[in-house]
């Protein structure tokens, strides 16, 4: 039974994952033994309050942190405790980031801040730049490209970086907060464009404090004091 | 990471603060060209004094009466010092097979007179082979022959600038000129020879035949000997020769001193050589302040780009391709500041050769490409703090950073 043994293999798998922060003579935790399984292809969006957990639960499965307790498989492979520059590696194949804050790099044009995963990845001249015209095309930015950031509008820069996380094709999209600075409308058109990239196969995880952004996906994670309180199937 | 990319974008945020890396390049600049244009300076200084010992003639010896570097057989004072004498010179000429030529030596001064002007001059006593050994020529006339100088006829020849006070535009040539108490002919005049390390005038004197001075001066001893060996690689051998005649002469004794124009080049050359590398030193020192500045501002650069340094881990960059993008960038800085240094060394050579035509600097290459290869070495060494702190940070903190 071929079906039942694919699920057997998830594409994320956190069993009991703790976190400790530790600011001055404060231990803070983060995450309480959580148990979360992501299978490949999913939409998901991972709500709370602040303080919840949900930005060290983004960092841990985006390969930016690594676990104080329990582990985190990958593909069935063991990731909880790799090294920095191992992270930085399954970052760049495994995961494209879209931040609230944007980040993208000032003083570089559009196509040059899309290139950058595929700089890292070591792809040559050519194919950078091939690879980043197809995907800022995707996001219907071709005759922006040129354009350094700051002439960009909040939409625009957010486009360019959904841009960058799709340029090396990733197997997950990691979107923290990414309608945060946006107006309803703007935010509204980077949320389709999140659908469109759902449907095309990609597994695309939302951490939001936004209900109703939260809304558009099919699986809605709450987080409560770091551990889970409600995972709904829709 | 793809170099030519690395090096895009450390031109990229140089340009970005143009104001200040222009500042930062300034210490480095000033370093470079502070080397380059001090062993420019010395070196050029370095050939021209060598241009003004063999422009006494090549291949020289010199002989001069006492031992400079020991009193031992003389006793107290030179008191057991025998003079040199034309005997000695004459034994040289016929048994020193290393030399093509020997000359005796009388310097003194007298006054000497034409008409109503009158000039102190130095007397130079010598014999026909002068212009063979020591590199001066008659400029019109002639110098004087064998016969003039071994009867003791009173000719002489004279400097130009005897002749410009003396005679003016007349032609001196078989005029009678007083010196001291007799009247001398002159059958020659020298050519143009300038000052030797800017002091002595070479064209201020008259040349006598050594006997002839011999009596002007009522002395029978030489000033000194000079002789010319037949090629420099028998300068030695010439040495050894006139060292063994004249100490027979001499009755064994070794109380003259032989010195040749290398010994007196190497000492120089030793001199300078100190001279300059303590220059060059001190000049380094600003190279090496210039390199505290670059890692000051590299260390504000880091800082500054916090964020990017984080953009840029998040999407995988590894630890050593933060590293190299901004040693990259340091180096570049030095190297910016290092070549404009050496630029602006060769303009300073330029206007230094202008304001001191007698001593034009020289540029070297080798200490052009000392001074770009010290400059990239100062961006490697004061660049890899700061870009060792960059590739440490963490990318999360990286990112919050505002």
């Amino acid at each position: 039974m071929p079906e039942p043994e694919k699920r057997m293999e998830p594409l994320i798998n956190l069993h009991n994952a703790s976190k400790v922060y530790k600011i001055g003579k404060l231990y803070i935790n983060a995450l309480k033994d959580l148990n979360l399984i992501i299978e490949s292809g999913e939409f998901i969006s991972i709500i709370g309050p602040s303080g919840s957990g949900k930005s060290t639960l983004m960092n841990i499965i985006g390969f930016l942190d690594i676990l104080t307790e329990g582990s985190y498989h990958f593909r069935s492979k063991d990731v909880s405790y790799l090294e920095e520059d191992e992270l930085s590696g399954m970052r760049n194949r495994e995961i494209g980031f879209v931040f609230q804050n944007f980040n993208l790099l000032s003083r570089t044009t559009a196509i040059k801040n899309v290139e950058l995963p595929l700089l890292y990845a070591g792809a040559d001249r050519k194919r950078r730049q091939y690879l980043a015209e197809k995907a800022i095309e995707t996001v219907g930015l071709k005759q922006r490209q040129l354009h350094n950031s700051n002439e960009l509008s909040g939409g625009e820069i957010q486009r360019v970086a959904i841009a960058r996380a799709i340029v090396a094709n990733p197997q997950i999209i990691l979107a923290d907060e990414p309608t945060g600075n946006l107006d309803s409308k703007t935010g509204k058109e980077i949320l389709e464009t999140f659908e469109r990239l759902h449907s095309q196969g990609r597994t695309v995880i939302l951490v939001t404090h936004d209900p109703a952004v939260a809304e558009k996906a099919n699986r809605i994670i709450s987080l409560l004091d770091g551990r889970i309180n409600r995972d709904v199937r829709k | 990471m793809d170099i030519i990319e690395m090096i895009r974008v450390a031109f990229s945020s140089i340009a970005g603060n143009k104001l200040r890396s222009a500042l930062t390049m300034l210490g480095v600049l000033i370093g470079v060209s502070s080397v380059i244009l001090l062993v420019s300076i010395t070196t050029g200084f370095k050939e021209f004094l060598i241009s003004q010992f063999s422009g006494m003639g090549t291949n020289l010896l010199i002989v001069n009466p006492g031992r400079t570097e020991t009193r031992r057989h003389g006793g107290p004072g030179l008191a057991g010092v025998r003079d040199l004498t034309i005997d000695d010179v004459n034994a040289l000429k016929k048994r020193a097979t290393a030399i093509e030529g020997t000359t005796p030596l009388i310097v003194g001064t007298a006054e000497v007179k034409y008409l109503s002007r009158a000039r102190k001059v130095a007397v130079l006593g010598v014999d026909e082979e002068f212009t063979n050994v020591i590199n001066m020529q008659v400029f019109t006339g002639r110098f004087f022959s064998k016969e003039d100088a071994s009867s003791a006829r009173r000719v002489c020849t004279i400097g130009q600038t005897v002749k410009d006070e003396l005679f003016g535009n007349e032609n001196p040539l078989g005029k009678f000129i007083k010196i001291g108490t007799s009247r001398y002919r002159i059958i020659g005049l020298m050519e143009k020879k300038g000052t030797i390390l800017g002091t002595e005038d070479l064209d201020d004197l008259v040349i006598i035949p050594v006997i002839s001075a011999q009596r002007l001066f009522n002395t029978e001893a030489l000033f000194g000997i000079r002789s010319k060996a037949r090629s420099r690689f028998v300068i030695e051998e010439a040495k050894r020769q006139i060292t063994e005649i004249i100490k027979k002469k001499h009755g064994n004794k070794e109380d003259f001193t032989v010195i040749t124009q290398q010994a007196m080049l190497s000492t120089l050359d030793s001199i300078l050589k100190g001279l300059s590398t303590t220059l060059a030193g001190i000049a380094a020192i600003s190279l090496l302040v210039g390199g505290i500045g670059i890692m000051n501002i590299m260390l504000v650069s880091v800082r500054e780009r916090t964020k990017e340094i984080g953009i840029r881990k998040a999407v995988g960059a590894k630890k050593r391709d933060i590293l190299y993008q901004f040693l990259v960038e340091s180096i570049i800085l030095s190297l910016l500041g290092g070549i404009t240094g050496i630029m602006l060394a060769f303009v300073g050579t330029v206007i230094t050769s202008m304001l001191v035509p007698q001593i034009p600097p020289l540029l070297s290459l080798w200490s052009v490409l000392l001074a770009t290869v010290f400059s990239i070495l100062v961006g490697v060494f004061f660049g890899v703090y700061p870009a060792y702190k960059a590739a440490q940070l963490h990318p999360i903190e990286a990112l919050r950073y505002e």
